[in-house]
């Protein structure tokens, strides 16, 4: 079995549910007294689950939204939704979406390969919420959803992993065909269209209809298991001088630059990443994984407190990757 | 080109008058009793035939959240779970369409006790939500089921 340490970024389980004799979210009207009830009921069985902070979508600014998108902890769409709300654990882990595209979404994230962990977090949340609320639900379908491809379990699991051999040597575009015919979605996290910023990719179920919880995990799982073992075959393939020629331009640009833009900081990480893969330093993957989240640009005005222009992010970034870098003896 | 006769309007009508072409405005050929339709009439006829075969065939509606068949057949969403209910042939046949087999999940086992608390805990509030509960087809096909059901709601349409 090859070890998904380096591979696996972070695990997410989400599962969506709704209430009936509520409208679902496209439909509200705001003036249901079923709605307020939804809220007040959701609001007290999360906190008696879990640390957390409610908000709406109206009470918070354009860039803390941005920034918990660029953290996987909403969605962009719930963003457009005029009821949406949502509740988020105080360590960042769950996170339930209230109205939007279903009442509920209820969402676990974890670092690293821990898919059934993350199952067990959100299904404790989910059987909390049951109890208490009318969840819909009718047989053959299962849970009711708003888009038909969620019926059934209303799950998805999704793994986000780091392939930069199979990316370089392009293997991943025949493997991103290969998966979408067996159910499966596999796209870059970063970046628009097929290219990937950082070799960053998201494999994730297409549709929970007729399935069990227990067969998408498993699915998922098999489909992560069969991609270590296809990137770890392509890094030994591009192995050689031009990819580690790469590798160290990368981190000599990232050790001394002083302006880096996003694409730039986050490719050139990629690389340095491979290196340690590789052997060839010391330094500490999960530290540059949480340096890419926290150099993103809303991210990054949110812990400084203030809007940040294009120029000044890209000084903070360099910044703190030089710092970081200097500890490490290469 | 103007009219040949009145010389004011837009010539719209090709006609021939003592056996050569003259081109005239729809008034002027209205006056000779030469009218014939323009292609916006056309398009007229075919407007007022749609609205007519529209108010021959009533659109279905959910009645708990007012989503319109048409509505749901553009968006390929469900405006609530009674839609389900209303629309129950669509959502059969978008099912069979994503290859749907019957959900037999973590909470497959839950949904049949809870059917079950339900039925005892049923008030005459219940009694819409029963009718549809005959419509299950696990329901259906379960001659004793279907039976504890109808006298629940017997029982209570008795308290009514």
């Amino acid at each position: 079995m090859v070890s998904a340490h380096n591979t696996v970024i972070s695990s997410r389980v989400r599962l969506a549910r709704n209430i009936n004799g509520l409208a679902f979210p496209a439909m509200l009207r705001g003036n249901e007294p079923k709605l307020k009830e939804f809220y007040a009921k959701t609001r007290e069985i999360c906190d008696s689950r879990f640390k957390n902070k409610f908000y709406t979508v109206n009470s918070l600014s354009q860039t803390q939204l941005s920034s918990l998108i660029e953290n996987h902890l909403i969605s962009p769409a719930l963003c457009e939704k005029p009821f949406g709300g949502m509740i988020i654990s105080d360590d960042r882990t769950i996170s339930v979406m209230l109205n939007e595209e279903d009442h509920l979404r209820e969402q676990c994230i974890l670092g690293g390969y821990r898919l059934d962990e993350a199952y067990r977090t959100v299904e404790s949340v989910d059987i909390a919420l049951r109890s208490k609320l009318d969840i819909a639900f009718k047989l053959p379908y299962g849970h009711l959803t708003a888009c038909p491809t969620n019926l059934g379990a209303g799950m998805r699991a999704s793994v986000m992993m780091f392939l930069p051999a199979m990316a370089i040597n392009h293997t991943i575009d025949l493997e991103i065909r290969k998966m979408h015919a067996r159910g499966i979605t596999l796209r870059g996290v970063y970046g628009e269209g097929s290219t990937a910023d950082g070799f960053m990719y998201q494999i994730s179920n297409q549709s929970a209809v007729g399935k069990s919880e227990e067969e998408i995990l498993q699915k998922v799982k098999g489909e992560v298991a069969r991609l270590c073992e296809l990137e770890e075959q392509a890094q030994r393939s591009i192995k050689g001088l031009n990819i580690e020629d790469q590798i160290w331009r990368a981190y000599g640009l990232l050790r001394y630059a002083k302006k880096l833009c996003q694409k730039e900081f986050v490719d050139n990480v990629a690389l340095v990443k491979l290196g340690v893969i590789y052997g060839m330093f010391d330094i500490d993957i999960d530290m540059l994984n949480r340096l890419i989240n926290d150099t993103q640009k809303n991210t990054l005005s949110l812990n400084a407190r203030r809007e940040l222009n294009a120029s000044e992010r890209d000084i903070r970034r360099a910044e703190m990757i030089n710092e970081k870098l200097k500890l490490y003896r290469i | 080109m103007l009219c040949e006769m009145c010389r004011k309007r837009l010539a719209t009508n090709f006609v021939k008058i003592n056996g050569s072409d003259t081109e005239l405005c729809e008034v002027c050929a209205a006056k000779l009793n030469l009218y014939t339709p323009s292609v916006a009439d056309f398009f007229d006829m075919i407007f007022e035939l749609e609205d007519y075969m529209d108010s021959r065939y009533e659109e279905r509606v959910c009645p708990a959240c007012g989503m319109r068949e048409s509505q749901l057949i553009d968006g390929y969403k469900f405006g609530c779970s009674k839609c389900y209910d209303v629309f129950a042939d669509r959502a059969e046949e978008y099912f069979k369409e994503l290859r749907g087999v019957e959900y037999r999940g973590r909470f497959a086992s839950d949904a049949s006790s809870r059917k079950r608390r339900y039925l005892k805990d049923a008030t005459v509030a219940d009694i819409p939500h029963l009718y549809s509960m005959l419509e299950y087809p696990a329901i259906k096909s379960d001659v004793a089921k279907t039976r504890l059901i109808l006298n629940r709601i017997k029982e209570l349409e008795g308290e009514r």
